[in-house]
C-alpha cells in the first residue's frame, strides 16, 4: 500500500484532498498510543475503545487546525487528553471515594503491590490500582499517565497539555508528591534506606 | 537517584503500568469501525435514518395517525347537547335530538 512508506504530513495533505485511506494509515499508526492513553486514564477497555473512537472522530473533523507545527502524534495527543479529561471531570462530579478511604480499605493489598510490583500482581489488582487512580485530580492523573506510561518528554507534554515547560514541571512535582505523600507509609522507610540514597 | 525518584519508581511501576498493546487484528478492526463512522456521518440520507430525532418523530407521527382515526369513527348519537344534559342531572339517561322516543 502506497500509504505505508508517507510521511504524517504526507498522509494528511492527501486527507484533506479527500482520500480515506490515507487517514486510515493515519489511525493505524497511532492506534495503540491512543489506545494506550485512553486506557490508563479511563480504566477499563471497553471506556478506552469508546474514547479512542471519538477522538479520531474529532481529529478528522478538526484537521484544518491542526498547523504541522507539531507532530501529528503529538496534536492527537492533544485531542486525546482534552477528551480523556473532559470524561473524568464529569465522573469526578459522580465520584465520592477518597484516597484515603481506598487506603483504609485495601492498605494491606496495596502495601504488597508496591513493595513488589510485577506484572501479575498488576493484574490481579487491577481493579485497585483503578480506585487508587481515580481518586487523583484528572490533570495529575493526566500529567503522570503521559510521563510514566506513554514516556513523553516535557516538550511532548507542553505540546500535548498547552502550557509551558515550567508548568510541566511543576505540575508534574505537585502530582508525584501528592501521591508520595499520601503512600509514604506504604513505601516504609526501610525500602529507601536499602537504596543507598 | 535521590530519595524521592526511587519512591516515584515504585509508585510508578505499580500504578502506572502500560496496558496490553493491541494486536494487528484488533487495530484492523478499530480502523474499519472509525472509518464506518466518518462515512456515516457523511451520508445525509444515512443521518436522516439514524437521527436521534427519528425515533421520536415517527412515534408522534403514529400517534397522530391513530387520533385522527379514533376521533373520526365516534358514535353519530353523542352530541353536545346530550353531554352537557348529562353533566347537569347526573344518573339521568339523556336523550339526544336523534334518538326521541
Amino acid at each position: 500500500m502506497p500509504e505505508e512508506g508517507a510521511s504524517d504530513e504526507e498522509l494528511i495533505d492527501r486527507v484533506r484532498s479527500g482520500d480515506d485511506r490515507a487517514y486510515a494509515e493515519l489511525i493505524r499508526r497511532n492506534h495503540a498510543r491512543i489506545f494506550g492513553l485512553c486506557a490508563s486514564m479511563l480504566g477499563d477497555r471497553t471506556s478506552a475503545e469508546d474514547a479512542a473512537q471519538e477522538i479520531f472522530l474529532k481529529a478528522y473533523q478538526s484537521l484544518g487546525k491542526f498547523g504541522g507545527k507539531s507532530a501529528f502524534s503529538t496534536w492527537l495527543y492533544r485531542v486525546a487528553s482534552n477528551h480523556c479529561l473532559d470524561i473524568l471531570r464529569k465522573a469526578s462530579r459522580r465520584r465520592a471515594e477518597s484516597l484515603d478511604a481506598v487506603l483504609e480499605e485495601e492498605g494491606g493489598r496495596l502495601e504488597r503491590l508496591l513493595r513488589a510490583p510485577d506484572e501479575e500482581r498488576r493484574a490481579e489488582d487491577a481493579d485497585l490500582v483503578e480506585r487508587v487512580l481515580a481518586t487523583l485530580p484528572p490533570d495529575y492523573r493526566l500529567i503522570l499517565t503521559l510521563r510514566e506510561v506513554q514516556g513523553l518528554s516535557y516538550e511532548e507534554i507542553m505540546e500535548a497539555m498547552d502550557c509551558s515547560l515550567d508548568s510541566v514541571k511543576a505540575r508534574l512535582r505537585r502530582a508525584r508528591e501528592s501521591l508520595e505523600d499520601s503512600l509514604r507509609h506504604f513505601l516504609g522507610p526501610d525500602d529507601v534506606s536499602s537504596s543507598g540514597g | 537517584m535521590d530519595r524521592s525518584d526511587w519512591k516515584d519508581k515504585r509508585i510508578a511501576e505499580a500504578l502506572f503500568r502500560a496496558p496490553k498493546t493491541p494486536t494487528d487484528f484488533e487495530t484492523e478492526a478499530f480502523v474499519s469501525r472509525v472509518m464506518g463512522r466518518i462515512e456515516e456521518a457523511r451520508s445525509p440520507a444515512l443521518q436522516w435514518l439514524t437521527g436521534r430525532w427519528t425515533v421520536p418523530a415517527l412515534g408522534l407521527g403514529i400517534a397522530a395517525v391513530f387520533l385522527a382515526t379514533f376521533l373520526s369513527t365516534s358514535p353519530a348519537a353523542l352530541t353536545f347537547e346530550g353531554w352537557q344534559a348529562a353533566d347537569e342531572t347526573p344518573g339521568v339517561l339523556v336523550l339526544t335530538a336523534e334518538e326521541e322516543p
